[in-house]
């Protein structure tokens, strides 16, 4: 890989394509799009490694270009932008090979957390493709490649971070936990994770429900996220809301 | 249609009146011409038998001078028209009209048929046959008496030997008298009881038509009148309901639909006012997003920019700290906007309201307010999307708490029990139990002008501190789980909100009680 990273950001809104250029501009090559017809020919033309794209486009709808970039290059990492109206829509995006998702209005700091995640994924080369035996868990069902839901015996469900998700973080500072009896939402914030690279990343949740315990070992030791030995990788537990209605907006291992 | 009713029970009623007083009035007419009748015949009866008896002396010593003076004088009074007296073979004898002397009676005629039918010998026949009812030639009505003169001892043994001893009937007296004054008293009579009559079909229609007017067909154009009234779109009518008869329940029943009617519009234009300022916050949101964007994107940037400038990191921080303010009231209109109870299953209410309470706790006990739960035991699950019914009790528990006076806190009291015939949704359903949740709290209370605004959307009494949209929702979720929200307050002594959500079916009884939290 030589020289900066090709990032191109689609939006019809040209103050968000002129923020993303001001905040990526200084480490990435920042290319912009109005519309789906344009990105589609900076596809081929300029071929990107990141793309940031809303999910609602004049010309054809965000999923629509996710699809044709991705039949293009199956290894191209997207992130979708969306209003908070679309959460149904971005999960679903997750589920077509969708790197992240940024929920409109975002911050800077937002928005540089998820495209750090994804250059360490474009250079670890950690798409959906990737995602081989390892170290995930069979039977899980997973949001993208970004967290997993483990339904158990007890009708509770374990909610924690993918593996490949994992890959793309820093050294982990602190993971911020929901509280016991918080209200989770499919597709809404599950953990927020602050890495030593002073990032904090908004880790989506695989499925909506209430929050019955968390893992209370990831206040003292956060790195314990990553350790898949003592079984500690788990982020919440939770009593889903609606289980048969959520789940086949996941991927089924 | 009012007039149509009285007129034809008025046509009814005088309708049958006129025949009862019509067939009464026949009876009465009838035995009074019997009574006169009666009266004539005896009086004519005593005539006879008075004028046998007075001539009877003169007959047997055969002075037929002085018995024609006595039947001319008795035969002078008003009323009689003829005395007569007729020999065996039917020729008059004697008479008082000086022409008939002489005269042969055919015997064929009406005065002769009693005795003389078929040919019969004269016997003795009862008064009732001897008298008879004809009309003279001048058309006048007249009533006759015969009163046969038998044999007997005097008569064939007198000097004068007129008759022979065998025979038995010597003669025939016969007095005839005018109806004129019967038939008077009879039309006098019939004119009274026509008139009558007439005075009390006509009192009697009238007497319907006020009792008509004053039971039925008031109270029925009152109540035509609401209805009119409602029809132009005022559900706040009442019937005025005065009597406990079928009109004063149906006066009540209408009442009762029109507080079911206007409860069930203010609900359906509660939930449209919700749909609508829905629709409208989503496009809000949806529009407001972009332009949040490029305000918090630039912003947060030059706040990572700002360096050691504190003065300006400290206005950018304003900034973003605000943008995120905005972000998340438009997160929480998407939300409003988007709610829906999603899976509806039978859950035990009791949990749900150890878990709100148990979320609310730590925040409550820091503003000194305790919560007291009286929940029943053995409650029927509820048809509900628990985590939004758990939504419902935290938002009402937290305005609980913000009523709550700041420095002194208080109670809230949460009570949960069943209720028999809800009259949630309609016919059968209305005759479903539900299960009531009341938190009720001791805080500053609500004003009456307030109540009825609580539950529109971005009403808030809480001014910055809240978006106006909790009870909003709450009230959403209830209507979503066909349930009923209701609010009692006063101000000074407190709150309580009042919820009734159906019970699931089949009836199933809620097995676990959790001990308290």
């Amino acid at each position: 890989m030589t020289g900066k990273l090709k990032i191109l950001v689609v939006d019809d809104e040209q103050v968000v394509l002129d923020s993303a250029r001001k905040i990526l501009g200084s480490d990435l090559q920042v290319l912009t799009a109005p519309d789906a017809e344009a990105a589609s020919q900076m596809l081929s033309s300029e071929a990107p490694d990141i793309v940031i794209s809303d999910l609602v486009l004049p010309g054809a709808s965000g999923m629509r270009l996710l699809e044709t970039a991705l039949e293009h290059d199956p290894g191209l990492v997207i992130i979708l932008t969306t209003g908070f109206s679309t959460v149904e829509n971005a999960v679903a995006a997750l589920k077509h090979g969708a790197f992240d998702f940024l929920p409109k209005p975002f911050t800077c700091d937002e928005l540089l957390s998820s495209v750090a995640r994804a250059r360490r994924a474009v250079e670890l080369r950690l798409t959906l493709g990737a995602r081989g035996p390892g170290a995930d868990h069979r039977g899980d069902f997973h949001l993208g490649v970004q967290t997993w839901a483990r339904p158990e015996r007890d009708g509770t469900v374990l909610l924690g971070v993918t593996e490949l998700e994992l890959q793309t973080l820093d050294r982990i500072e602190s993971v911020e936990l929901p509280e016991v009896g918080a209200e989770l939402r499919q597709g809404g914030r599950l953990v927020c994770v602050l890495t030593t690279d002073g990032l904090a990343h908004n880790l989506w949740s695989p499925l909506g429900g209430r929050v019955l315990s968390g893992n209370d070992l990831l206040r003292d030791r956060p790195e314990s996220l990553r350790d898949a030995q003592n079984g500690a990788r788990w982020v919440v537990r939770i009593r889903p809301a609606d289980l048969d209605g959520e789940l086949p907006n996941l991927i089924e291992l | 249609m009012t007039s149509k009713i009285s007129h034809k029970l008025i046509v009814g009623v005088a309708g049958v009146a006129i025949v009862i007083i019509g067939v009464f009035a026949w009876v009465i007419l009838d035995s009074q011409q019997r009574l006169l009748l009666g009266d004539l015949e005896r009086s004519a009866n005593q005539l006879s038998a008075t004028i046998k008896s007075s001539t009877r002396d003169d007959m047997m010593l055969n002075r037929p001078q002085a018995v024609q003076g006595i039947i001319s004088t008795i035969g002078a009074q008003e009323g009689i028209e003829k005395v007569r007296i007729f020999n065996k073979e039917g020729r008059i004898i004697l008479s008082t009209d000086p022409g008939d002397a002489g005269k042969m009676v055919d015997k064929k005629t009406e005065a002769c048929y009693m005795c003389h039918a078929a040919d019969q010998p004269l016997e003795r026949v009862p008064i009732s046959q001897r008298v008879r009812i004809f009309k003279t030639a001048l058309g006048v009505k007249t009533f006759g008496i015969i009163d046969p003169i038998y044999n007997e001892k005097g008569c064939w043994q007198s000097s004068c030997h007129a008759h022979p001893k065998n025979q038995t009937v010597l003669g025939v007296l016969d007095i005839t008298m005018s109806m004129a004054e019967v038939e008077r008293a009879a039309r006098d009579g019939q004119a009274r009881l026509v008139t009558f009559a007439l005075i009390a079909v006509a009192t009697t229609g009238l007497m319907i038509y006020w009792l008509v007017g004053r039971i039925v067909l008031q109270p029925v154009r009152r109540i035509v009148a609401v209805t009119r009234k409602v029809a132009d779109g005022d559900l706040s009518q009442k019937v005025d309901v005065r009597t406990s008869d079928e009109i004063g329940k149906l006066g009540e029943s209408f009442n009762d639909m029109m507080q079911k009617l206007a409860d069930a519009q203010r609900q359906l234009l509660q939930a449209n006012k919700l749909a609508s300022v829905g629709r409208l916050a989503a496009g809000v949101a949806h529009e407001i997003n972009n332009p949040l964007t490029g305000v918090l994107t630039y912003s947060s940037f030059l706040l990572k920019r700002a360096g050691k400038d504190s003065e300006l990191k400290e206005d950018l921080e304003v900034i973003v700290r605000e943008t995120k303010r905005c972000r998340e009231i438009v997160k929480g209109l998407l939300d409003f906007s988007r709610q829906s109870v999603s899976e509806r299953r039978p859950v035990p209410v009791n949990d749900i309201v150890h878990d709100a309470c148990r979320i609310v706790k730590n925040p409550l006990s820091t503003q000194k307010t305790s919560i007291v739960l009286k929940l029943e035991e053995s409650l029927p699950l509820i048809h509900a999307d628990a985590s939004r019914m758990q939504q419902v009790l935290v938002n009402l528990l937290v305005n609980a708490g913000d009523a709550m006076p700041e420095d002194a806190g208080g109670t809230i009291t949460v009570t949960t029990d069943l209720v028999e015939n809800a009259g949630l949704g309609t016919g059968p359903e209305a005759q479903r139990k539900a299960v009531r949740i009341r938190v009720a709290d001791t805080g500053s209370g609500i004003e009456a002008k307030d109540l009825d605004k609580i539950f529109e959307p971005f009403f808030s009494t809480k001014g910055t501190r809240g978006n106006g949209l909790g009870l909003a929702i709450v009230w959403g979720i209830i209507e979503g789980h066909g349930g009923r929200l209701t609010v009692d307050s006063e101000v000074g002594k407190g709150t309580t909100f009042t919820i009734l959500v159906p019970v699931a079916q089949p009836p199933a009884v809620e097995s676990r009680n959790r001990a308290l939290p």
